[in-house]
């Protein structure tokens, strides 16, 4: 897919990962590689961006006697989410102009 | 590569990024990697598929808010550097560096080649004996096997060239740092 084009979905996307439950790094990347192709480098900067921008919390739970960081939506994030919906319903009538 | 050698020779990399927060990477890659090996997945093969390390820079850096938060320095190019000095310093040395191994494969291939000559020549013109016939073949297969070694050596070097030219571009520059942070 198009650089520009996924990274700008790519927020939405882990968002929208961690929009029911609190996830990590590792099993973010599990979810989103059956849906899309996604590296862990792709992942890192993703992660920073969010958290920069407030639309996500963070905070480190001990998992086998070693720190885990937690991502977790907020309210910004969850706001921004659902804003997000408009436009790829948007995106969506694009798709079917481009496909028909 | 296993992870403890992984982390640390992207943590040397990342030296280089100074703005880079190398120690949050290198957290996130650390707990990425273990959690793959507690996952039951082979170290190895999880870390062969996370890609060379430069290529991994590459991506984080490529992010274009990210880049413009760290503000990272172009290190492998001389075109940004701060001082002009830097530069004609760094290509000094490099070209210095070229002709010390220019010099060094040089008369490792000459001493080859001087072997083979000499020998040659001595079995042709003098009658050696059967015993001396042995030690002649024997040194020319010597300097044929060490002129063998020097081409081997310039194409290797040839290879690394440009890490080579790289690492000194690198040198230079955090040597440059150092004293302008002073």
């Amino acid at each position: 897919m198009d650089i520009q084009l996924k990274k700008g979905l790519l927020d939405f996307m882990v968002l929208a990962t961690i929009k029911y439950e609190d996830s990590y790094g590792y099993k973010i990347i599990q979810e989103l590689s059956n849906i899309m192709d996604i590296s862990e480098s792709t992942l890192y900067p993703i992660l920073k961006r969010l958290e920069k921008q407030k639309l996500v919390d963070t905070y480190d739970t001990t998992y086998n006697s070693r720190i885990r960081k937690y991502y977790r939506i907020n309210k910004n994030g969850l706001e921004k989410l659902n804003e997000s919906i408009a436009d790829f319903e948007e995106i969506h009538k694009m798709y079917l102009y481009i496909k028909r | 590569m296993n992870k403890k050698t992984f982390l640390n020779e992207f943590k040397k990399e990342l030296k280089y990024y100074k703005k880079i927060n190398s120690e949050e990477i290198i957290y996130y890659y650390d707990e990425m990697i273990q959690d793959a090996i507690d996952e039951g997945q082979d170290e190895e093969t999880f870390i062969g598929n996370l890609g060379s390390i430069s290529s991994i820079i590459a991506n984080i850096i490529q992010d274009e808010d990210f880049v413009k938060d760290v503000k990272t320095a172009n290190i492998d190019s001389l075109g940004n550097i701060v001082s002009g000095t830097v530069k004609v310093m760094s290509l000094i040395i490099y070209y210095f560096v070229v002709v010390i191994l220019a010099i060094i494969f040089g008369s490792i291939f000459f001493s080859g080649f001087g072997m083979v000559i000499q020998s040659t020549l001595y079995l042709i013109f003098d009658q050696p004996t059967q015993t001396d016939l042995w030690v002649i073949v024997g040194v020319i297969l010597m300097g044929t096997g060490i002129m063998i070694l020097s081409f081997g050596l310039v194409y290797k070097t040839f290879k690394a060239n440009d890490s080579i030219r790289l690492k000194i571009i690198r040198k230079t520059k955090e040597v440059y740092r150092k004293r302008s942070e002073k």
